[in-house]
């Protein structure tokens, strides 16, 4: 935490942003993707800038460094730094501010480090390129560095490529390059959107020590309300190419003034907001009062009052699962033959009532995933019994496993990747209908219309191809072509991690709604534990492959009794800068995060190189 | 929940949106690279040029005359005559019914077969993968003018061997076309979730997984046209092609290669053919993969 | 990285017997009958009947499967029927003429193809980049026979800077690079077309990733980029397809060896074709297959030698 107060004005700013605004050409004309911005960073101060898809924060990044690309990009207005114009800089000026005066990280540290380059000579170069040092005080430098960044084995491990470092591992390696010659200013963008929970709770802790150490200022880009309240001394908010608000984080979040500020606030989970509730509760969806802002995908709805649903108590549960475990065979070698075994779900057993949510929660790897698609057998399971209305499903055969499935239906994360492209929305959502033999014809024409307007959609969009929708609007009808064969049970496997956080809280809505009127069951797979403390009745904790805890959701996290799951909800940000920002004692070193060291048996928890290579589709 | 009235008249309406979108997205692909509309123009001229060859040669492709032989170009010889004292403008034209017929034929075989052979083990993968794509790349790595060469003089030649011949040699290729995009693909959970839906593999990599590939093996099939009429070209120079009197491209220069000292318009005017025909594929191909390369596409 | 070495040695191995096991049954399954086909129509029944015999075509398929491959793996690989002699001499007396012909195309595309490919990339959507785009892509629409003829119309016969017939038997240096200077650059020309095509999409896609912008962000010289950051990652592609491209350049080099009129295997094959001497032909099969299995084997290392990544797979 720096030490300049935040709401005081900055004396001699170290960044000095005046009516920024950065176009694209578009065809023949320039649009503008950032319009007239203005704001300023003082000397170790933390300014986040905050916006949801498309708001520009990104972009005024890269213009900062201008490296929006000539052919394509527009860069105009007023960047200074320690009063030198950067604009007017000559090129070769810029590269020596770029990485010298400015360091930036990025949001994908498993692309942006250089594949066929040691991880040590991309630290070295960077010192050599700005510092003038010879190769082997590079080299000795960038062991510091290392070590400051706290890479354990920094000598044996400088040799390295990157692709033996785990992400949050790259993440500090390029933290290591930014830092590498003191800059003035640290800009990151989203540097923790793509790593685990624990994992981003040791990256900010880091970046917020070496703030204080090395004396810089830091451009923090992010969409997260709660990183934002964990490391902002101010905050910009950024809308569709504007700022539309700044200030103190302590007024941004106390008393926004921004209509747009005050929506985004309110889509906010906040972790504990249910404490001492059962059930899961709606978001409250606000309306844009003002007119020059896009409008909101869905109108504030008039249900907002209606009861919490409760899931049915009587009689069998919907879904049983018992002892359910899948192991992937690692093949390799001539011809494909089996190596070895991959743990990735370990004896599993949980139960769910209709008209109840049971969420599964675990970070990137745990199984999860696995665990949603095996209870569907879109992977085959190794052993256990998963009985759905009775039945088991693992010893059903193809015809009367397809049968059964109709029942239970999946939605999944990427609203882009689960339409197909090629086909209308309403050639989607007629089509198991057809192949099911439920309806046909003008019946089925009818039911598709249906089913659009009960997620919030139009019949005539029944027309149109998935790119000509929203993300939102595209989950959406996921869902429509899901409800088609009319399920008892949705698996919904990260269903709202991709979207932004305003569609997020209205996909819930819709969820939520849907499981009151239907009395829908809901196996809600999530690494966001306060999304899931919102939606769900009951919580299992998932930690290599097996499930470490289960209980009532408020007994879960009111009283997490597992040292995992207290660990995992202690790193969740909370929206709240007025909380005291706490050391978490988070930076255990993540390499050793074992299945032991909480309690899980060793036998279960595989060797982590190859657990994190044959995993990867379980994210 | 009124019922609500619907939009749509059955899967007919879809399809006509769906074919109409098709449409749009062929000419949007044509204009990313306007030399695509160059490439196509040239080769449906060639190809008009070969249909109407009947009507439009000015003289019988086979017909001798002794006394005109190995004459340059003039007014009633545009391009002269060969050896024989044959007309090569005429000769010319009906070589490209040759060229066109064989290559068309021989690629849209490989590509169905190709194709049919890539999707299959992309969408199962494991060890029918493996296998499949291993024969493939042995296949791949053998040289397919050899091939088509050892091929084509052990069947004997005529345009039915040719064929076979050079359908062989680029089957291998279209699986690999075939098999990067429907791994892809198959990964995008639209795919999952017709399994969740119930569909059946078959339905999966036809209905859904093949028009997602259709647009990069279509692409690939124009630039492979152009190789297979070149392979047959070079075929036919090599002494392989469809046997003489019947004129071929490869043939013509074959025997225009003989006179090259004293006529050498003989071989010029084939190869001259042939390099158009094979560059304005090469055009057409090339600018629609600039439309539809996904690496490329994000860029703008 | 032993381990890769030696899997990819085993992979080999297996190729080469797979391709060969293709190959005999190629010449023996397809409908023609070889002593037919060597005999011609005419032919009596009981010289063909005598001619399967020599050939050893009347023992079983496996029988013979057995006698191939042994033959191949001992170097007895039959005798000529047209020369008499044994068919590993007669290839072997070639072979350094294409090798040295394939050898030095491969160079000059490669010296010529990639740094015109990195340039094209960088100045993308530039006019040097348009005329390198449509100039490689006419290079490559050329049938290698074609070109051929052009050259050799040009240079041989119009200017006479060339010889017509390159003896390929030159005695002094300069005479044999006289001999090889028009198939070589022939053949280069056509292979610098595709090596430029490969070297410029490759290069346009590391481009623009993440790592490059990273480069960027660290203030490096954009010709430090260019050739640490972006040249090795941009080569990975390239080497493989080079490998892909050898058949063409094989088939190629065989269509410039007819029209120089130069000795070496494409010759020889032809030969063998027209002669119909079967045993040379199938001599020169299990030799093409030597050549594509060994020249795959080395990209893969070179593959290994570029990418870290390999090593750990």
């Amino acid at each position: 935490m720096s030490a300049v107060a935040a709401t005081a004005a900055v004396a001699t700013p170290v960044l000095s942003v005046q009516g920024l605004t950065t176009s694209f050409r578009v065809a023949d004309s320039w649009q503008a993707v950032v319009r007239d911005i203005s704001f300023e960073i003082g000397a170790q101060e933390t300014l986040a800038i905050v916006g949801e898809s498309g708001s520009g924060k990104s972009v005024t990044a890269l213009s900062i460094m201008r490296l929006v690309s000539l052919a394509t990009g527009r860069i105009e207005g007023r960047i200074e730094l320690d009063g030198k114009d950067l604009l007017s800089l000559p090129e070769e000026q810029m590269r020596d501010v770029r990485g010298g005066d400015i360091g930036m990280i990025f949001q994908e540290p498993m692309t942006s480090l250089n594949p066929v380059l040691t991880v040590g000579f991309q630290v070295a170069e960077v010192l050599r390129r700005h510092r003038a040092m010879d190769t082997r005080t590079a080299e000795a430098e960038a062991l510091r560095l290392f070590d400051l960044v706290r890479i354990p084995d920094a000598r044996q491990r400088a040799r390295d490529f990157p692709h033996t470092f785990s992400g949050g591992m790259r993440q500090r390696v390029m933290i290591a390059i930014a830092l590498a010659c003191q800059p003035r200013l640290l800009i990151a963008d989203e540097p923790t959107t793509a790593l685990d929970v624990t994992i981003q709770a040791q990256i900010l802790e880091l970046i917020r020590e070496l703030q204080t150490e090395i004396g810089m200022s830091v451009m923090f880009i992010t969409h997260d309300m709660g990183v934002v309240a964990e490391i902002a001394d101010r905050v910009a908010v950024m809308f569709n190419g504007d700022k539309v608000e700044e200030g103190s984080a302590q007024t941004i979040f106390a008393a926004p003034q921004h209509a747009y500020t005050r929506r985004l606030l309110a889509a906010v989970p906040r972790l504990g907001a249910l404490r001492g509730s059962e059930l899961p509760h709606r978001f409250q969806v606000l309306e844009l009062d003002s007119a020059n802002t896009r409008p909101p995908e869905e109108s504030p709805t008039s249900v907002s009052q209606l009861p919490d649903a409760e899931p049915d108590r009587r009689g069998d549960p919907l879904l049983d699962v018992q002892g359910l475990t899948t192991r992937f065979a690692v093949r390799g070698g001539f011809l494909g033959r089996t190596k070895g075994q991959v743990y990735a779900v370990e004896n599993v057993s949980f139960t769910l009532r209709a008209g109840e949510t049971l969420a599964l929660v675990g970070e990137s790897g745990c199984g999860k995933s696995t665990t949603g698609r095996s209870i569907m057998r879109l992977i085959e399971p190794s052993a256990g019994r998963v009985l759905f209305e009775g039945r088991d499903m693992l010893t059903l055969n193809a015809g009367e496993l397809r049968a059964l499935r109709r029942r239970m239906q999946m939605i999944f994360q990427d609203p882009y990747g689960s339409l197909n492209p090629r086909k209308t929305v309403g050639a989607a959502i007629r089509e198991p209908l057809r192949v099911h033999g439920l309806y046909a014809g003008a019946e089925a024409d009818a039911r598709v219309a249906t089913l659009l307007q009960q997620v919030g959609l139009l019949p005539e969009h029944a027309l149109r191809f998935p790119h000509e929708f929203s993300g939102g609007q595209r989950q959406r009808l996921c869902i429509a072509r899901a409800l088609a064969l009319e399920p008892r049970l949705i698996v919904a496997d990260e269903s709202v991690s991709a979207l932004d956080v305003s569609i997020k809280a209205q996909v819930v809505n819709l969820m939520l709604d849907l499981q009151r009127e239907l009395g829908l069951a809901y196996l809600f797979i999530s690494h966001d534990i306060a999304i899931v403390e919102r939606v769900s009745h009951r919580i299992a904790v998932m930690l290599l492959g097996e499930i470490v805890w289960k209980l009532d959701r408020a007994a879960v996290l009111d009283n997490p009794q597992h040292p995992y799951t207290q660990k995992l909800i202690t790193a969740v940000p909370v929206p709240d800068p007025a909380l005291e920002k706490r050391s978490k004692g988070l930076l255990m070193e993540e390499n050793q995060q074992s299945g032991a060291s909480f309690g899980v048996s060793v036998q279960a928890a595989p060797p982590v190189g190859s657990w994190a290579g044959s995993l990867r589709s379980c994210v | 929940m009124s019922a609500p009235s619907p939009i749509a008249q059955g899967s007919y309406a879809y399809l006509r949106r769906t074919l109409a979108a098709m449409g749009a997205g062929l000419i949007k692909a044509f204009n990313t690279n306007k030399t695509s509309w160059v490439g196509l123009g040239l080769f449906l001229l060639v190809c008009l040029l070969a249909i109407l060859a009947p009507v439009l040669a000015p003289h019988d492709p086979l017909d001798q005359n002794i006394l005109f032989r190995l004459k340059p170009p003039s007014a009633e010889h545009w391009m002269g005559t060969d050896y024989y004292g044959r007309d090569v403008l005429s000769r010319l034209m009906y070589g490209a019914r040759i060229s066109l017929t064989i290559g068309l034929l021989a690629i849209g075989m490989a590509l169905i077969i190709g194709s049919l052979i890539g999707l299959i083990a992309g969408y199962f993968g494991g060890r029918t993968d493996i296998i499949i794509m291993q024969i493939m790349d042995v296949l791949l790595a053998f040289p397919s003018l050899i091939l088509g060469l050892v091929v084509v003089a052990m069947l004997g030649p005529s345009i039915a061997n040719l064929v076979i011949a050079i359908a062989l040699t680029a089957i291998p290729p279209f699986a690999r076309i075939a098999r990067a995009p429907t791994i892809t693909v198959k990964e995008r959970e639209f795919v999952e979730a017709g399994r969740a839906l119930g569909y059946s593999d078959l339905r999966l990599m036809l209905g859904h997984i093949l028009p997602n590939i259709l647009p990069e093996i279509l692409v690939m099939g124009s630039l492979w046209l152009a190789t297979a009429i070149r392979v047959e070209a070079s075929l036919a120079f090599i002494g392989l092609g469809v046997s003489p009197p019947t004129a071929t491209w490869g043939g013509m220069i074959r025997e225009g290669f003989e006179n090259i000292l004293d006529s050498f318009w003989l071989a010029l005017f084939p190869s001259f053919a042939i390099l158009l025909v094979v560059f304005a594929l090469n055009l057409l191909g090339d600018g629609l993969r600039d439309a539809i390369d996904p690496k490329l596409r994000g860029e703008q | 990285m032993s381990s890769f070495i030696l899997k990819r040695l085993g992979f080999a191995v297996i190729t080469l017997f797979a391709v060969l096991t293709i190959v005999f049954f190629i010449v023996r399954i397809l409908p023609g009958d070889p002593a037919l086909v060597i005999l011609g129509d005419q032919a009596s029944m009981a010289a063909i009947e005598a001619l399967r015999e020599r050939l050893g075509l009347n023992q079983p398929l496996l029988v013979q499967y057995i006698e191939f491959m042994g033959g191949v793996l001992t170097g007895d690989w039959g005798v000529s029927m047209v020369s008499g002699r044994p068919v590993i001499q007669e290839i072997l007396k070639v072979l350094p003429a294409t090798l040295e012909l394939t050898a030095v195309s491969l160079l000059i595309g490669a010296v010529i193809g990639i740094p015109l490919g990195i340039w094209s990339a960088v100045r993308r959507n530039t006019l040097p980049d348009y005329i390198t785009r449509l100039g490689s892509l006419l290079g490559l629409s050329f049938p290698a026979f074609v070109s051929a003829i052009l050259l050799l119309l040009v240079f041989s016969i119009q200017l006479r800077w060339f010889p017509v017939i390159s003896s390929g038997q030159g005695t002094t240096v300069l005479e044999r690079l006289r001999d090889l200077a028009l198939p070589a650059v022939n053949l280069g020309l056509i292979m610098a077309a595709y090596i430029t095509r490969v070297t410029r999409s490759s290069m346009l896609e590391v481009l623009g990733q993440d790592y490059v912008r990273t480069a960027h962000a660290k203030g490096i010289a954009f010709s430090a980029i260019i050739w640490r950051h972006c040249l090795r990652n941009a080569l990975i592609p390239v080497v493989t397809v080079v490998g892909l491209y050898l058949g063409i350049l094989i088939g190629n080099s065989v269509l410039t060896e007819i029209v120089f009129n130069r000795p070496g295997l494409g010759k020889l094959i032809i030969g063998a074709l027209n002669q119909r001497d079967y045993t040379m032909l199938q001599g020169m099969m299990v030799i093409y297959t030597l050549v594509v299995v060994l020249v795959n084997l080395i990209t893969d290392l070179t593959y290994g030698l570029i990418d870290p990544r390999i090593k750990y797979q």
